[in-house]
């Protein structure tokens, strides 16, 4: 018994969720209402001033939601589902969270306690009773079954505390809904005294700072990776500080991207298959690499062939990681360093500030000369008027008129690629995409989640048809709960990403890609089919537009934005233009492609 | 029989790429194997890498002066030419001139600094052996490298399979782009010869591997440092991986 200090009182199983998240201040709870979770529902009805039910059509959704709401506030909100169906449609959104190191509590409900293993409507059991914690436990921090009320009671701040500290993550809590209304004998603990009082933000010792600073101010050509550990640690001032005072240029990994704004003079980009060339080709000529909270993955590092992207070793790596068991994965470490990338880094602002700063001057001159290799590049599609519209002009005309700090969601397939190479995120911090994962519709419902945490900003979702289409009911939520997100459909009739891997990998033999109308007995025969995404939306009581003509991009989005109603523009895009590849990806055993930008000069 | 002098005047005066191919791969023949039999395979190359006749105007040439002779078994390098002929041949690979925008340096001292270089750069690196400045073995990370100085790209699928099987990677460093290296490329679709071999061209700043990068990433870099250049790929090496399948020479522009 943990809480003997507290008075005991009598509390029903709902009451004690409740007002733990009352007293945890979370302004939300979003979820799907099914019989395992309307016990749960009924102890906030009372506390709806201070707790907003929000409910969107499918527990995916809620937890999409959720998910983005932490990656922007850092405050995970609780979802809640019912029994079977509604529990296994959340695994999705579970597994996406914890992918990209994101959090929110899953409250799902069980078969009652009495039940267990009688095949009770919805319950797991053929394998073992009540057994849901078993089909998420691969894609949570940790997965809690409570049998009494007062188990509740326990679980509840250890996984806030589990949630928030470290490398955040999504918690789950099964309850057998009888224990909603059960009573039972506890207190609802304090957050503070269980979970907000934890400190989790450590450092590394000072010979190691004194370590990495003297291996950064002996190479020739140094870089500082920021991968999405630095987004997760809200060290993105700590990171452009550091990258200042050392004279060091930053590069980012997807998950990275925004961790620096795009413009700052120091920033080459994206390292990645679809990244930016200046950031490639310094990560394949670096002589040492300060990662920052990146595990280095198949896409960031062209599926770990030598030469693409980086050559580790020769490359001097130093890796910091809030994670160990993140470190030294998939490349061997000069230097590991287990800490939290923002504490670590204002250590090594503090020891910079003792030695003097390199001025690189050669490796910046040969910086300078990618970039401006890739502005060459890409500057012809600023203006390009091709039609149907090339995705390039359609992210230039977002950003023309989008607000400076605007909140980018792009969404899984080519957008998200697309928004990878051409958005501009000039306010550190409103970038989000799901990277590990990598969940169609995470972006067309988390949208929704940055306008819960940010209404005041403009949130933008960049999607393709395929990933709207599963996730079209979003507007309507839009519309329910007066949420004026904005979606911005790369229409191109096709899942298009796995299109291209068809047309490049396969031959050009597409099957199960193209949304077309099915004649006969073959694909690829029918015509090319979608809904009417704007009526779809207008329908929906939202506003909807199709835009053909690169003219008309940059007025549907300024007015969409102006607008505060949620709103859907469907862009027709050349469906035959592929994202530029400027390392590779590889599909074992095809072999890997060759850069469609910049050749391989290291092997 | 010839006398070494006249061997050595000849080479010096009649030197060509051709000739000194096929020597060096007479030699590598029969450091390799005991009757130092030059193979048909390699025979074959050498014919492609130049030509039919002119290969074999040349071996008449050579076998008439005695250099080569002619047994049962085939083509080899006259027993007792072997030691002089490997003195000269290390001396002539060793003064072949490199001339770069701002320096100006011989085969030898390049491949001397580029080890050097290695020796600075790649943390426990050991030399195991050198010789003469043409030839190093160098152990890193558990992986050996032999590192030679060559005249010919031809030679080098005759020590792949024992690279592979002594598990050391040979990178040959000589102006192969020159004489016709991309006859070589069909070798990158033996395992052998993909993962233990490299190619570097530092007259024509070109080379051709399929390395695994490791120890072979800092010749680029002693490249760039050194000397302000890259090896670039000649653009026949991916297409030619591609059509063997290693490689997809994207089409996706």
């Amino acid at each position: 018994m943990i809480y003997t200090a507290d008075k005991l009182s009598k509390y029903k199983g709902a009451d004690v969720v409740a007002e733990y998240m009352q007293k945890e201040k979370i302004p939300y709870m979003i979820g799907y209402a099914g019989h395992g979770a309307i016990g749960l529902l009924d102890s906030f009805y009372d506390k709806q001033d201070q707790i907003k039910i929000v409910w969107p059509r499918i527990e995916t959704a809620a937890g999409f939601m959720a998910d983005a709401y932490f990656r922007i506030t850092k405050v995970p909100l609780p979802v809640y589902v019912s029994t079977g169906p509604g529990p296994v449609l959340s695994a999705c959104a579970v597994a996406n969270a914890y992918y990209d190191s994101s959090a929110f509590l899953l409250i799902t409900g069980q078969v009652t306690t009495d039940q267990f293993d009688s095949g009770a409507l919805q319950e797991p059991y053929r394998q073992h009773p009540a057994d849901f914690p078993s089909v998420v436990r691969n894609y949570v921090k940790h997965s809690y079954q409570a049998s009494t009320v007062h188990q509740i009671a326990q679980f509840l701040p250890k996984a806030f505390k589990m949630m928030q500290t470290g490398r955040p993550g999504p918690v789950h809590l099964d309850v057998p809904y009888d224990l909603y209304q059960t009573e039972g004998e506890t207190a609802v603990p304090d957050p503070e005294t269980w979970a907000d009082s934890v400190s989790w933000r450590h450092g590394a010792e000072t010979k190691v700072i004194t370590s990495i600073l003297k291996k950064l101010r002996e190479a020739k050509r140094p870089l500082i990776l920021a991968g999405g550990g630095v987004n997760v640690s809200e060290a993105r001032d700590e990171l452009r500080r550091f990258a200042e005072n050392m004279n060091i240029p930053v590069y980012t990994s997807l998950m990275g991207k925004g961790a620096i704004a795009d413009s700052h003079p120091l920033h080459l980009g994206v390292c990645g298959c679809w990244g930016h060339y200046p950031a490639v080709e310094a990560a394949r000529n670096a002589d040492v690499i300060l990662a920052l909270g990146c595990r280095f993955s198949d896409l960031h590092t062209a599926s770990w062939q030598p030469g693409f992207a980086y050559n580790i070793p020769a490359t001097k790596l130093i890796q910091i990681d809030i994670d160990p068991s993140e470190i030294a994965r998939n490349y061997p470490v000069d230097l590991g360093v287990v800490g939290d990338i923002k504490t670590v880094l204002d250590q090594l602002i503090d020891k910079a500030a003792e030695g003097e700063t390199v001025t690189y001057e050669q490796w910046h001159d040969e910086l300078a000369g990618y970039k401006k290799q890739w502005d060459d590049f890409v500057t012809p599609y600023k203006t390009c008027d091709e039609k149907p519209i090339d995705p390039r002009r359609l992210i230039y005309d977002i950003r023309k008129v989008a607000p400076k700090d605007a909140i980018m969601f792009s969404d899984v397939g080519n957008n998200q690629p697309w928004i990878e190479e051409f958005w501009s995120s000039e306010t550190p911090g409103t970038h989000f995409t799901a990277g590990g994962f990598a969940a169609m519709g995470f972006g067309v419902c988390g949208v929704l989640g940055a306008k819960l945490a940010r209404p005041e900003a403009a949130c933008i979702n960049v999607c393709g048809d395929g990933g709207f289409m599963m996730m079209p009911h979003a507007e309507a939520t839009a519309v329910q709960y007066n949420l004026p997100a904005v979606w911005i459909i790369m229409n191109n009739y096709a899942i298009g990403a796995i299109r291209d891997l068809q047309r490049f990998y396969f031959g050009g033999r597409q099957i199960g890609t193209n949304f077309e109308t099915y004649e006969g007995t073959k694909y690829h025969n029918g015509e090319l089919w979608n809904p009417d995404f704007a009526a779809m939306a207008r329908s929906m009581g939202g506003e909807g537009v199709r835009v053909e003509n690169p003219g008309d991009i940059a007025p549907a989005v300024e007015a969409a934005i102006k607008s505060q109603k949620p709103t859907v523009i469907d862009v027709i895009i050349n469906r035959d233009t592929p994202v530029p590849l400027t390392s590779t990806w590889q599909m074992p055993p095809i072999p890997p492609a060759l850069p469609t930008f910049g050749k391989i000069k290291i092997r | 029989m010839v006398s070494n002098l006249t061997l050595i005047d000849y080479l010096e005066k009649e030197s060509s790429y051709l000739c000194l191919n096929i020597l060096e791969s007479a030699l590598v023949c029969c450091r390799k194997n005991g009757n130092g039999v030059i193979p048909e395979p390699l025979l074959r190359d050498l014919a492609d890498l130049f030509d039919c006749r002119t290969l074999e105007s040349e071996i008449k040439n050579l076998l008439e002066r005695k250099v080569l002779i002619q047994t049962g078994e085939g083509i080899s390098l006259n027993r007792e030419k072997i030691h002089s002929l490997s003195i000269h041949l290390n001396q002539l690979k060793k003064a072949m001139k490199l001339t770069f925008t701002e320096k100006k340096v011989t085969a030898g001292i390049f491949l001397n600094e580029l080890v050097t270089y290695l020796e600075q750069e790649a943390s426990c690196l050991v030399e195991e052996e050198a010789n003469d400045c043409t030839e190093y073995l160098l152990v890193w990370r558990d992986n050996r490298y032999r590192l030679q100085l060559a005249f010919s790209p031809g030679w080098l699928p005759a020590v792949a399979d024992e690279a592979a099987a002594d598990n050391i990677y040979f990178a040959v460093l000589g102006p192969f782009a020159a004489q016709n290296w991309q006859k070589m490329l069909h070798y990158y679709g033996y395992p052998a010869f993909r993962n233990n071999t490299a190619y570097y061209d530092p007259w024509h700043h070109q080379k051709m591997n399929i390395s695994k990068g490791g120890l072979f990433s800092y010749f680029d870099w002693f490249f760039r440092d050194r000397y302000g250049s890259k090896f670039f790929i000649p653009d026949e090496f991916p297409c030619k991986l591609h059509s063997i399948g290693l490689l997809r020479y994207n089409d996706e522009k």
